[in-house]
């Protein structure tokens, strides 16, 4: 180990007087990190600043990169008075958008976890009695490989044929399959769960749905939780479901930002007004991750989505 | 000796259970997955008329078949989606690699940047791209007048020349992170011993990460390449975000192309022939995928 020594602030090993691939990958990589992390934090502090500047006395001025002035939240009251959308003769307020968003986001979010969930665990512990079963797990494996384009005009017409078409509760019903990644990941965590506590419960007199919702379930609660919370925010931010599915019959807030942003009518065409309403879509979502933090990232951090 | 095939009978309970579970998911698969592609083909053959589908023979396959051959839309369209796809192919999935690989190895403010680097899939990519669209348009001239002197009048997203590295810069920006987090959650799998023996051995990071790691999660790689075989096709390039139905005819791509069609007012017009084109691209793409399914099977068996 004599021609090799420490580089003392990256604490990796280098040969003497040249870098190895490695160092050089090293530092590559944790330059490109710094840089991609400094223009994400730059793009959300330039976002947030600019939201409380106003723009005739301060950002219309010049200062369009610089800290404000003077803190305004005019922008935000401008956002909050245009927080509606207008569907045929009647008006639907912010409180009507949020209570949409909601019924839409957490129906969604919930038979996109509790659908492959449940198929999950009926393969996994009647696959092995009723061999039958596993397709379920091969139409999945087929249907995530199998590269379908263009049949949304096809789901489209079929919704619309079906009567689910601008329904919150006919998206619910488009959502509740089980062709998803989520499928694979609860059949693991059931497929490792124990057969004996199945057992010892039906000894006791246990029927199929005591031991589904009295042992399994809360067993995998965490996981249901952390998969449920991550589709929570997938449906919250998605504006493109609503745009094609419910339209101004039902719209979300992330929806409403899309057509806040396409309005040029003069007060709320300016950038700081535009910013101001882009922040209304993200503050919901910062407050669930101070609040969870620790259960997505640490979930996250071992596997994906892993206990 | 003869082999006996006895016949497992279904408990009763079991049935109720299982049927209980699966009905509504079965169901569900049955109209909306074989369903819906099914009535692609039905939708091929069809045309919207004053509020009904009628039968149109052959038309839209003709259609597509004139537009492959002269529509410079469709040309355009079909070069940004192979553009796109290898960008991220190429450049987004080895940063996203190497990231992971950053952090799995507790390199100096591992920490920070993981946090850091779950941002964008936190927030929308309407916000982020909304939210990049006046940054790139106001903040980047703005700092570069001042840092260097370079006054650029119309901003680095509005500017016709810059426009596309805009929007490439922010797929890549916004894209990475995401796979990220994936190919990190593989790497966790790998146990620490396997890379501190290597490291005993003498090998480097980039040996580690070219014959230990990137062996051992790809698995992952395999999964994720396959599964993207679909976005070929499907990735909008972020251009709806950004522009609505607006977008230059120069930077769409296929995905976007047929959004833009469905989205757009009297869209029940393009339907038929939405789904003939898609018919057309899947019946090309599953065979393609299928193949390269196989022979990274064959790989994965030879570097393991």
């Amino acid at each position: 180990m004599k021609n090799v020594f420490k580089c003392p602030f990256f604490n990796v090993k280098r040969r003497k007087g040249k870098f190895t691939a490695g160092n050089i990958l090293f530092i590559i990589t944790f330059i490109v990190l710094v840089v991609y992390i400094a223009l994400l934090l730059w793009l959300m502090i330039w976002g947030i600043l600019t939201s409380v500047k106003d723009f005739y006395g301060d950002f219309g001025l010049g200062n369009v990169a610089g800290f404000p002035k003077e803190i305004t939240f005019d922008n935000y009251k401008t956002v909050f008075d245009n927080f509606y959308r207008i569907n045929g003769d009647y008006r639907i307020d912010a409180f009507g958008i949020i209570l949409y968003t909601l019924l839409y986001t957490i129906g969604c979010a919930f038979f996109v976890t509790a659908t492959p969930c449940a198929v999950a665990y009926v393969v996994a512990k009647f696959g092995k009695k009723y061999r039958w079963l596993n397709i379920y797990t091969s139409i999945v494996l087929v249907c995530l490989i199998l590269p379908i384009v263009g049949n949304y005009p096809s789901e489209l017409k079929l919704v619309q044929s079906m009567g689910l078409y601008q329904k919150i509760w006919g998206v619910w019903i488009l959502k509740m399959n089980f062709l998803s990644m989520y499928y694979l990941v609860f059949l693991g965590a059931f497929t490792g769960m124990p057969a004996s506590y199945s057992e010892a419960a039906k000894i006791d007199g246990a029927g199929n749905f005591k031991i589904l919702f009295k042992i399994y379930l809360p067993l995998i609660r965490n996981l249901f939780g952390t998969v449920l919370l991550i589709q929570f925010i997938v449906f919250w931010n998605d504006f493109q479901t609503p745009l094609l599915y419910l339209g101004d019959e039902y719209p979300t807030v992330a929806y409403w930002l899309f057509r806040f942003n396409e309005n040029t009518m003069s007060g709320v065409s300016t950038v700081p007004v535009k910013v101001a309403g882009t922040m209304v879509l993200v503050i919901p979502i910062f407050i669930l991750f101070l609040i969870f933090s620790k259960k997505l990232m640490g979930n996250l951090s071992l596997g994906g989505i892993k206990e | 000796m003869v082999k006996v095939k006895t016949k497992r009978k279904i408990d009763r309970n079991d049935l109720i259970f299982i049927v209980t579970l699966l009905i509504l998911p079965t169901l569900q698969f049955c109209i909306f997955y074989i369903g819906t592609n099914l009535n692609s083909f039905a939708l091929a053959f069809q045309r919207y008329e004053n509020g009904k589908y009628v039968p149109n023979g052959w038309e839209n396959f003709r259609q597509v078949f004139s537009d492959l051959a002269n529509s410079q839309e469709v040309h355009y369209a079909l070069k940004n989606s192979f553009i796109v796809y290898f960008v991220g192919l190429l450049i987004a999935v080895p940063i996203a690699i190497t990231f992971a690989f950053y952090i799995y190895k507790k390199f100096p403010f591992f920490r920070t940047f993981k946090v850091l680097l779950y941002l964008p899939q936190l927030l929308s990519l309407l916000t982020l791209c909304l939210l990049y669209r006046y940054f790139a348009d106001n903040a980047i001239p703005d700092v570069m007048n001042k840092l260097f002197g370079i006054n650029i009048v119309s901003g680095f997203y509005s500017n016709k020349e810059t426009q596309y590295a805009a929007y490439m810069l922010a797929f890549v920006l916004f894209g990475a992170g995401g796979t990220l987090l994936l190919y990190l959650g593989a790497m966790s799998g790998i146990s620490e011993s396997v890379t501190e023996a290597a490291e005993i051995d003498g090998a480097g990071n980039f040996t580690q990460l070219v014959y230990i790691v990137v062996p051992l999660i790809f698995p992952t790689i395999k999964t994720f390449f396959i599964c993207g075989m679909a976005g070929l096709f499907s990735n909008q390039f972020n251009l709806f975000y950004f522009e609505g139905l607006g977008a230059n005819p120069k930077y769409g791509t296929i995905g976007y192309y047929f959004y833009k069609l469905i989205a757009e007012r009297g869209g029940r017009q393009n339907y038929a022939y939405v789904a003939t084109f898609g018919l057309l691209l899947s019946a090309m793409l599953i065979p393609i995928t299928l193949i390269i399914n196989k022979l990274m099977d064959k790989w994965q068996e030879k570097i393991s």
